[in-house]
């Protein structure tokens, strides 16, 4: 069964925002989670899944950025201000749940908005 | 503002099968979808390269100690578009991931002589799954590999059965596909009383 992705409406409504605003780290964010959601149903666990633009935060948290990466012109990207799509995988569910999308500036508050959701959905699933 | 909460099982958000979906249902505009299509097909290579990564459950790393690059490399690879790979690349990176590369190069086979090429490598598998069963002194290994051999030949006489039945019939001649139907029935009743193939 491959993995489905579940976004928060927080999460859909900071999509929507950046793909107007900031359509650069957009499209390089949404680039950079196609690789992953590739890599963890090819993983037995997705914590061994490993890449440059992955980062730990707590509670099984993982920040996907948005470096890296060419044009499919071949042509490199421009310089894209820093930014953080807030994943959590339920492995036994394989979901991916994405919890929202923010900068640097909002990384304090991002985290802790997402490690409030995630709270809330081990507390749904009994965890 | 964020919303700290999570919707209520009722209200959960819908779930999306793909990246591409996500994309789909939050881009701006059908621009930016057509751009991310572009981006996705220009990099099928090296995110098949990714999946045998995946795969191997190895780091970035361990796959750069391998190929006797850095890791930074090896990163700049896996976000490189399928048209600045080169084949030493591709080689190289599943050779340390243990993937496989399969090259073909000569004239373009007919269909006719492409089944006959897979007919040629299909018995060269079997026949070395065969030795492998002889040679083995493990039963667990014999058993598994006369199994497999058992679901094979079902699966290869339904697939025959199947796409010959699709042939036009010929009612003078006798026709190959109800004899090979009827053999199929047999190996179903041989399965079922748990009788051994071949």
């Amino acid at each position: 069964m491959n993995w489905q992705l579940e976004p928060t409406e927080q999460f859909e409504r900071d999509a929507k925002r950046y793909a107007k605003k900031q359509p650069g780290e957009y499209l390089a964010v949404m680039e950079n989670l196609e690789k992953y959601v590739i890599a963890i149903e090819s993983s037995s666990h997705p914590r061994l899944v490993q890449f440059g633009f992955l980062h730990e935060e707590p509670k099984g948290i993982r920040a996907i950025d948005q470096s890296g990466g060419t044009l499919a012109s071949g042509g490199k990207r421009g310089k894209l201000n820093q930014t953080r799509l807030y994943t959590y995988a339920a492995l036994e569910l394989r979901v991916l749940h994405l919890l929202c999308l923010g900068s640097k500036t909002t990384q304090a508050k991002d985290i802790r908005h997402a490690e409030s959701v995630v709270d809330a959905l081990r507390k749904e699933s009994g965890v | 503002m964020k919303t700290a909460t999570i919707p209520s099982s009722a209200t959960r958000p819908k779930r999306f099968a793909s990246v591409r979906d996500l994309v789909k249902a939050t881009a701006a505009n059908d621009g930016q979808v057509r751009e991310f299509d572009r981006r996705i097909n220009g990099a099928v290579i090296v995110n098949a390269l990714i999946r045998t990564r995946a795969t191997a459950g190895m780091t970035q790393a361990g796959v750069a100690g391998k190929m006797d690059r850095t890791q930074s490399a090896v990163s700049k690879l896996e976000h490189a578009t399928d048209a600045a790979l080169t084949l030493q690349d591709i080689a190289s990176y599943l050779h340390a991931t243990g993937g496989r590369l399969n090259l073909g190069i000569g004239k373009q086979p007919n269909r006719v002589q492409r089944i006959k090429e897979l007919a040629i490598c299909l018995k060269g598998e079997l026949d070395a799954l065969a030795d492998l069963s002889s040679n083995s002194d493990d039963p667990s290994i014999r058993q598994s590999i006369n199994g497999f051999f058992g679901e094979a030949w079902f699966n290869l006489f339904e697939i025959l059965c199947d796409t010959s039945s699709r042939l036009p019939k010929e009612p003078e001649e006798t026709s190959p596909v109800k004899l090979l139907g009827t053999e199929s029935a047999c190996v179903i009743v041989g399965r079922k009383a748990g009788k051994p193939f071949c």
